[in-house]
């Protein structure tokens, strides 16, 4: 059954303007306003998500189709991506719902639920302005939720996150639009398949400053070495959820976005394979900065947020790759993130949220004794992030290594060699706590609410680890938008 | 010692920057921005300017794109200045009491206050004209909006004691954000289309009752950029202590 994905935008508008309202009238219903606005997205990406079997759903608005008015077109590729965004995000409000009273919740709830609408716009649209007005949404909705300080530190605002994210968010976005007013000066359209129609006819220059200004402005968003000297101050002071969400949708987000745009609309224009090349080692490096530095961090926040570069470094030197191997495996790689790393970030957060400030690896100790259920989620949890069989992250990365081998990169074979093992250090770490039951420790309950989510998120990485095979047809759309850019160009033209 | 540390910290980030600014100057300038790079009908600014008026019904080619050919943009922008203000309004909200007690400042003067009372109207009434004329002249929801949010500025000034609702302020902004999408939604149910203009040719091309749906798009804009505005400027001034 088809529903106009543009309700995916609409109806979490419509939530965010009755907050306020509710919170005049209704105050305690305010809060949750939020979870049925996700909740109505979950429910349109559900009715839409059988449709992206026969390929892209789309959608106009205003009136005009391409390229006069603003199309949506939300391809398979974006939409599985959405539909992760959507749950990432029901997995975090969900999963705090526990009868206890938090200051600022309406506000953060509004904010995870429009910095996933931003995210979703970014992915679905087929419109380039259009997209940035997302990125706008996704930033701002991004500072504050860096500004909200974690449970039980309400006195003080994480200034630091939110100026540094605000200030460095600020600049990508004005990149980013420097880069939409060249394309659109030299194409004279704003339409993403129009402009990949027109690129070849561009002055490669033209093209050269465009993929420049794009690729600072989006790898920051999508936490690229060298440009993510932000993210570690957002993760180490905020809510876990906001490190959820920065790692498995804002990021995403921007990781889609940069990828579309230098793969489908600019790539063609350039040098034959220089946008792949340089993607591929900026990939690389990040990979091995992230594990590496997650390997050497002391506070947990700090190590899931620095683990969580690292795979962004890993999704982006795999799509780069070029081969229907690589994006597989890419593809399987972000699903597994975005299944395993919001069950660490809640356990965690969990676990240390007695601890004022840093979070010490310490706080794990004996966490299977004191509360079994959130050890075992999370031991599952790492287990899927490392690549255990079977999950979605050992199909990404037997693919991905399949298709490295296959290439010949074997520098590149020994980049994933050596930053796996800096993950298995770091997360072998946790696990060695986990059951580390010498000293005895109090018995704490794991609220209800977040264990049903880790379960539910635990369920999903079996779920695709043991039957991958439905989500291949998926897959093969993905291969041909990012391989081929006639494909995305002959979608977007309805 | 310091200083020269710090200027040899900056030193790569000024190069960086300098080598940006340099690629993106050049390319403007490569590109001749403004002229023909397709043929005249393949680019969208000829065929905004070819039929915007018939097309959408204002007789204003800025607000046929703004508000019809590019409404959803706008509904998305509206939606950046909603989240900006939700969010300052927080962040205000999340500061230690001391700082967010209202601070004194002079009295006003005899002039300030009655020529104020005497220009608030004044201005209030241009913004809402600025608005309802939207689809006519240069002008439009934002800009009107942002006029009347000058007036309750001047207001505050005025009289620094004055007693505001933030309710009615917070209820106006939000009525008026679902006025938007409520006519978007009208779209939506006649013929399939979000914000799709059903009825652009209702009134006469060229007076205040024309050019369908988007006089309203505006007026619900100019409402909410109004209440928002002023609601953040009264956010910022602060508890009474």
């Amino acid at each position: 059954m088809t529903v106009d994905p543009v309700l995916l935008i609409v109806i979490p508008l419509v939530a965010a303007f009755l907050v306020p309202i509710t919170s005049i009238f209704m105050k305690g219903l305010a809060k949750w306003i939020p979870l049925l606005g996700l909740i109505g997205m979950a429910v349109v990406m559900a009715l839409d998500f059988g449709d992206l079997y026969d390929g892209p759903v789309t959608s106009i608005t205003g009136g005009f189709g391409p390229p006069w008015g603003i199309s949506i077109i939300m391809t398979p590729f974006g939409g599985l991506l959405a539909t992760g965004m959507i749950g990432v995000a029901l997995f975090v409000m969900i999963s705090e719902i526990d009868g206890k009273k938090r200051a600022h919740q309406t506000v953060y709830n509004t904010m995870v639920m429009m910095a996933t609408t931003g995210a979703v716009g970014m992915v679905i649209t087929g419109d380039i302005f259009n997209m940035f007005v997302f990125l706008e949404i996704t930033a701002i909705a991004g500072v504050v939720l860096a500004a909200i300080p974690r449970d039980g530190h309400e006195k003080g605002l994480n200034w630091r996150g939110a100026a540094v994210y605000a200030l460095v968010g600020g600049v990508a976005s004005f990149l980013v639009l420097a880069g939409i007013a060249l394309l659109y000066g030299a194409t004279s359209t704003l339409n993403i398949y129009q402009i990949a129609e027109r690129i070849e006819g561009v002055d490669t220059f033209v093209v050269g400053a465009a993929f420049l200004t794009m690729f600072i402005g989006l790898g920051i968003e999508s936490e690229l070495f060298p440009l993510n000297g932000w993210a570690p101050e957002v993760y180490r002071g905020s809510k876990w959820g906001t490190g959820s969400l920065f790692s498995g949708v804002i990021g995403k987000a921007g990781l889609l976005a940069l990828l579309r745009i230098s793969f489908v609309v600019l790539s063609p224009g350039l040098e034959n394979g220089i946008v792949m090349d340089i993607l591929l080692w900026v990939g690389a490096a990040t990979y091995l900065f992230g594990e590496a530095a997650a390997f050497s961090s002391k506070d947990l926040y700090r190590v899931l947020g620095y683990s969580s570069i690292g795979v962004f470094g890993l999704l982006v030197a795999s799509f780069s790759l070029g081969v229907a191997d690589g994006i597989r495996g890419g593809t399987m790689l972000l699903l597994g993130h975005m299944l395993a790393k919001p069950i660490l970030f809640s356990m965690m957060g969990f676990a240390g949220r007695k601890k004022k400030g840093d979070v010490p690896l310490s706080s794990l100790k004996g966490l299977i004794r004191s509360s079994p259920s959130a050890g075992i989620i999370m031991t599952i949890g790492i287990l899927a992030l490392i690549g255990m069989p079977p999950s979605p992250t050992f199909w990404g990365k037997y693919f991905l290594f399949s298709a490295a081998g296959s290439e010949g990169q074997w520098l590149l074979i020994s980049i994933l060699i050596i930053g796996t093992l800096f993950e298995a250090g770091y997360l072998g770490r946790m696990l060695f706590n986990i059951f580390d039951t010498r000293k005895e420790r109090k018995a704490d309950t794991l609220p209800l609410a977040r264990g049903i989510m880790g379960a539910l998120f635990v369920f999903f990485i079996f779920l695709i680890g043991f039957l991958p095979g439905p989500l291949e047809d998926i897959i093969t759309f993905v291969i041909a938008e990012l391989i081929d850019p006639l494909n995305y160009i002959s979608w977007g033209s309805i | 010692m310091m200083e020269r540390s710090t200027i040899q910290r900056s030193l790569p980030a000024l190069a960086i920057s300098i080598l940006i600014a340099g690629t993106l100057f050049l390319a403007f300038v490569e590109i001749g921005f403004g002229e023909n790079k397709v043929d005249s009908e393949d680019a969208v600014a000829n065929r905004y300017i070819a039929n915007g008026t018939t097309e959408t019904g204002s007789s204003n080619l800025v607000t046929s794109v703004v508000v019809n050919y590019r409404g959803f943009d706008t509904l998305g922008e509206v939606t950046v200045l909603f989240l900006a203000a939700t969010g300052v309004g927080a962040m205000i909200n999340l500061l230690p009491e001391d700082g967010k007690k209202r601070s004194k400042g002079p009295k006003p003067s005899l002039i300030m206050t009655q020529g104020g009372m005497l220009a608030i109207p004044v201005i209030a009434l241009f913004g809402t004209y600025v608005f309802l004329h939207g689809h006519l002249s240069p002008g439009g929801g934002f800009q009107g909006g942002v006029i009347i949010a000058t007036a309750f500025l001047l207001y505050l000034i005025a009289k620094p004691d004055a007693k505001t609702s933030h309710r009615t302020l917070s209820l106006s902004e939000s009525l008026a954000g679902l006025s938007f999408i409520g006519i978007g939604l009208i779209g939506l149910a006649v013929s399939g289309i979000f914000l799709d203009n059903v009825i652009e040719g209702f009134g006469v091309l060229g007076e205040l009752v024309s050019g369908g749906l988007l006089p309203l798009i505006y007026i619900a804009i100019g409402i909410k950029v109004g209440s928002e505005m002023s609601g953040l400027v009264e956010k910022m001034r602060g508890d009474a202590s």
